[in-house]
């Protein structure tokens, strides 16, 4: 068949299909984009049911917006970082006062049960760490350290320059490294 | 983007944190996935081609005819026969004398006289 694969494609020309009424590319996005905007409001929000609900928003805007949908002007993901990150914003200064007591539930995965105990216990130590950072703090630290973002992109999304973006990871993680070090010793430190 | 983030190693411990945290990434439920894949498919415009309407009567006879030439001829014909019907032209009546003789007695004609001796045959060996 001469058309590319769907999976082979970029996102905006994913996009761009989509709004032509192309399924498969709907398909694509949707497998492709879900899990990065899940993760990612999983890890500003902490609570997977609102992860859930600021996950299909921010798609729902996408799909809006994709008719109207320019090339080359931004990324597809830098856009949806953004609005991902906005919606949870909204979410936590509504819940503001309310203790952030939960945590993402650890998937499994192939480790073995000592060190599977050992990342989901230091995970949840983190985003324990995390909910309690100022948001921009925690929406840099996070882009840049568990989303794997450089400094360019991360300054783009959230509209601020990349010093900016560098001055906000390190007072974040100045700050995670305050809350977490009390717990070394308990989340097998030792061991490292 | 995976260096990125390992190039960017602290020294503090954090990293490990981090890389906790990485292998640990929430996955959206089949569920999440079934409602923003919906929402997508709704959100696009209609662009799938509809089923084709099925033929009416007419049109499949008109098809098992062959179609409007076979359908045009059809109706030349129909209409000469009922003209020849209700006004013959004057020559028709002198083609009819020429083909089938002045006279307008009927005549029985044995195509296979033969037939008859064989039954008689039949009948006489019964």
């Amino acid at each position: 068949m001469a058309f590319d694969a769907p999976s082979d494609l970029a996102d905006d020309v994913l996009l761009r299909r989509f709004a032509l009424g192309d399924a498969a590319a709907a398909r694509a996005l949707t497998l492709r984009l879900t899990p990065r905007v899940h993760a990612h409001a999983m890890r500003l929000l902490g609570d997977r049911a609102e992860a859930e609900d600021v996950t299909q928003e921010a798609l729902l805007r996408l799909w809006r917006i994709a008719p109207d949908w320019r090339a080359g002007e931004a990324k597809v993901t830098t856009w949806l970082y953004r609005v991902t990150a906005n919606l949870a914003t909204d979410r936590l200064r509504k819940r503001r006062g309310v203790a952030l007591d939960s945590v993402p539930e650890p998937e499994d995965d192939a480790q073995g049960p000592a060190g599977l105990l050992q990342d989901k216990a230091r995970a949840a130590a983190l985003q324990q760490a995390l909910a309690a950072l100022p948001e921009r703090q925690k929406q840099a630290v996070v882009l840049r350290h568990l989303e794997g973002l450089g400094n360019p992109e991360i300054a783009g999304i959230m509209d601020i320059s990349a010093e900016a973006v560098e001055s906000l990871v390190a007072r974040g993680k100045r700050a995670l490294t305050a809350a977490l070090s009390g717990q070394r010793a308990e989340l097998g430190y030792e061991d490292d | 983007m995976t260096d990125e983030r390992k190039t960017d190693r602290d020294d503090d411990g954090l990293e490990s944190f981090f890389e906790a945290a990485r292998r640990m990434e929430p996955t959206p439920s089949d569920a999440l996935m079934a409602r923003v894949l919906a929402d997508a498919l709704a959100a696009q415009p209609v662009a799938a081609p509809r089923a084709l309407p099925r033929p009416g009567a007419w049109a499949q006879l008109r098809e098992a005819l062959g179609g409007w030439p076979a359908l045009g001829g059809l109706a030349t014909a129909g209409v000469m026969g009922l003209a020849f019907g209700i006004a013959a032209p004057a020559g028709l009546a002198d083609l009819a004398t020429a083909v089938l003789g002045q006279s307008t007695d009927t005549y029985l004609v044995d195509l296979m006289p033969e037939l008859d001796f064989d039954i008689a045959m039949d009948l006489s060996e019964g």
